[in-house]
């Protein structure tokens, strides 16, 4: 309310994390301040923005799903184990979030690619993954999916075991306690990671770049298609921009939904 | 695979084996645990009657908390077996097939210090959790809750989420989803020990109610004397991983076998050894038996002097057997000079009892005094002999007591009882 707090904070301080907070916010500021409103509409009405950004959205929904799948059993398995264990995993699953996503997308060529250790049977078998959709799907997630599993890992540590010693003493068994008192406990978290991964999966270029290709309405989702028009390579800069600022709003639109769900959550 | 430490551990265990003369139909619940963490270990044996409520009282660190989790299945033993009615739970590191029953299986329920309530999950709800677990269909088990609610007090809470309920109601609602569950047995860690007094005492009354209007069958484990005498039928003293008394709760409280479960139940106790002097004719008038069955006994203690009481007839070993002296700090009286006079300073040559005018008194520095609600402790030691007299603040006042200061200490032979002392660690028959 309007009570008086005294200051705790050493003025000092001030100077760094204005400069930091001016890092973080200028360049969105002369993003937008190079922006053309007036070709804008035209630029985001393109059948090149709208085939990009539909494409992003399914790939980035698609990669999120799959990271969900395999991404909460590997983040309840990881709090509950052994501490050895769990530095183990943990050091295993923060990899791909330390490593450059360029890095990521050649490991996944050598994997995956034709001559990769598991591609050259999956050629065998007819299956060619490089360059294609579902190339970009397997990159998102990648890149993706420690977010989620650091970040939900978080959430059940915290919540503990307690409640779900109690629910087991209750006579519920595992599955019944996973998904009536752990799953509901680490809620928050989990929602948190889950928009975490889709806005790392939707920005995601340099895996995409190298494993899947740059091919228009295939693989060029939104973050390559703004390299190609900033490139100059068929559109202007101007486009560029344009396509920028429209996945800004997508980003802002993202965080303020999770913002309202938060505050309807902790009521 | 049985490790090697796991079997002789288990002779161990067979060495303080358990009472097992009734009927084995009659045993709800029956365990014999060795665990390990670290340094500590505990080896304890415990058996419940159906329907009984077993207080384990024992100081922090004794192993209360960690042999629960064994009993619940929380945890699993180095060595030892758990039954419910027969019904084999644990059984590993000793012969026969190894069993590990998983806590859900158990029919054995939890209520802790904090009532861990599922926050998401309204009170009606939290109660409803154990049956509908167990298979119940959620409008009988949504009945079955509103039932439990409102014989714990909390008719009308029903729709409240936790966070909105205070301490003693989240407490009352994780008795009633406990005891909802009706597990063959339910295992007290300290409920009551996160409560103010006041609410305190309120839930220990409501769950004395509940647990007998249900006959659940319970391990309470405290460090409360009070949760034991209220809740309780038999008390077991659990101290450094080892249960070193068990039985009647009057009778274990009433006759501690040691220092700890006396300062436990707040008496004074003094060991030495059965005066072959019997008693002297002096203290005759003050010993005067207060019923049957009771014959005036006496100790010898360290440099030479003699405390005098009343022991049941018969219970006394030779001269020279361990015995000790109890009696309660408000039956100790303290003056400041030694009113028969003289004022001989205790540990001279003198060899003379000291029960020279018909009471047991003696002179002793005092140690501390402390406020408590029966008016003020004050702890005086001398030769090792630690007495605790609990006296009005008007008299401690009257008297001038300060820490340091020597006092005349006596109690009447008739507020002192003789008991056999045996031996502390190992035996719990």
């Amino acid at each position: 309310m309007s009570r008086v707090q005294i200051g705790t904070v050493p003025r000092l301080l001030y100077v760094p994390a204005a400069i930091g907070l001016a890092l973080l916010i200028l360049p969105i500021v002369g993003l937008v301040a190079r922006v053309d409103w007036a070709s804008v509409p035209a630029a985001i009405t393109s059948r090149a923005a709208v085939d990009a950004l539909s494409l992003s959205l399914q790939t980035g929904g698609t990669a999120t799903l799959v990271c969900l799948v395999v991404g909460i059993p590997l983040a309840t398995v990881l709090s509950r184990s052994r501490p050895q264990i769990a530095g183990l995993l943990r050091a295993l699953v923060t990899l791909p979030l330390v490593m450059p996503p360029m890095v990521g997308g050649i490991a996944l060529l050598y994997l995956l690619g034709r001559n990769g250790l598991v591609g050259q049977y999956l050629e065998l078998a007819g299956i060619r993954i490089p360059f294609t959709t579902g190339a970009v799907v397997i990159a998102q997630a990648f890149v993706a999916l420690p977010f989620l599993v650091i970040s939900l890992e978080g959430s059940l540590r915290t919540a503990g075991t307690g409640f779900e010693s109690v629910a087991s003493t209750l006579g519920a068994g595992r599955w019944t306690v996973f998904h009536r008192i752990t799953l509901p406990l680490v809620w928050p978290g989990l929602v948190a990671g889950t928009v975490l991964c889709f806005a790392r999966a939707l920005g995601e270029f340099g895996a995409t770049a190298l494993f899947a290709g740059n091919a228009a309405g295939v693989t060029r989702t939104m973050p390559l298609a703004i390299y190609t028009a900033f490139n100059g390579a068929g559109v202007t800069q101007e486009s560029a921009v344009a396509l920028s600022l429209l996945l800004i709003v997508v980003a802002i639109v993202i965080l303020l939904l999770m913002r309202s769900w938060r505050a309807e959550v902790t009521l | 695979m049985i490790p090697v430490g796991g079997v002789s551990a288990v002779s161990g265990v067979s060495a303080v084996s358990p009472v097992s003369e009734a009927d084995p139909g009659d045993t709800a619940l029956e365990a014999r645990l060795v665990v390990r963490r670290g340094s500590f270990e505990l080896d304890a044996a415990v058996r419940v009657r159906r329907g009984e409520v077993l207080a384990l009282l024992g100081p922090n660190g004794s192993g209360k908390s960690t042999l629960l989790a064994a009993l619940a299945g929380l945890i699993l033993p180095q060595s030892g077996t758990v039954s419910v009615s027969g019904r084999t739970l644990t059984r590993v590191g000793v012969p026969g097939a190894r069993v590990a029953i998983a806590p859900e299986r158990r029919s054995v329920g939890l209520l802790g210090q904090k009532p861990l309530l599922f926050p998401h999950l309204t009170a009606l709800q939290n109660v409803a959790f154990g049956p509908r677990a167990a298979g119940m269909p959620s409008a009988t088990a949504a009945q079955d809750a509103r039932v439990w609610l409102h014989a714990v007090g909390l008719a009308g809470f029903e729709h409240r989420r936790p966070a909105a309920l205070s301490g003693g109601q989240q407490q009352r609602v994780a008795i009633a989803r406990a005891l909802a569950a009706r597990p063959e047995v339910l295992l007290l860690d300290e409920p009551l020990a996160a409560l103010d007094v006041q609410t305190a005492a309120l839930t220990r009354t409501l769950l004395r109610e509940q647990l007998t209007r249900s006959g659940t069958t319970a391990i309470l484990v405290t460090h409360d004397v009070l949760d034991a005498i209220v809740l309780a039928d038999r008390v077991a003293i659990l101290a450094g991983g080892r249960i070193v008394d068990e039985g009647p709760k009057a009778r274990v409280l009433g006759a501690p076998r040691n220092q700890f479960i006396a300062a436990l139940a707040g008496v004074n106790l003094v060991e030495g050894t059965v005066s072959a002097e019997g008693v002297g004719a002096g203290v005759g008038p003050t010993s005067q038996p207060a019923g049957a069955g009771w014959m005036p006994a006496s100790i010898s203690l360290a440099g030479g002097w003699r405390l005098v009481g009343r022991a049941a007839a018969g219970d006394l070993g030779e001269p020279g057997a361990a015995a000790s002296a109890v009696f309660p700090p408000a039956a100790v009286r303290i003056e400041r000079a030694n009113p028969s006079g003289g004022g001989v300073p205790f540990g001279s040559a003198r060899e003379e009892p000291l029960a020279m005018d018909r009471t047991n008194r003696w002179e002793a520095p005092i140690r501390s005094l402390e406020p408590s609600s029966g008016g003020i402790r004050v702890r005086t030691c001398l030769n090792d002999v630690a007495v605790v007299a609990l006296l009005p603040p008007v008299e401690v006042a009257r008297l001038g007591l300060e820490v340091g200061g020597r006092v005349w200490l006596s109690v009447p032979a008739s507020e002192v009882e003789i008991l056999p002392l045996e031996g502390g660690v190992g035996g719990s028959g």
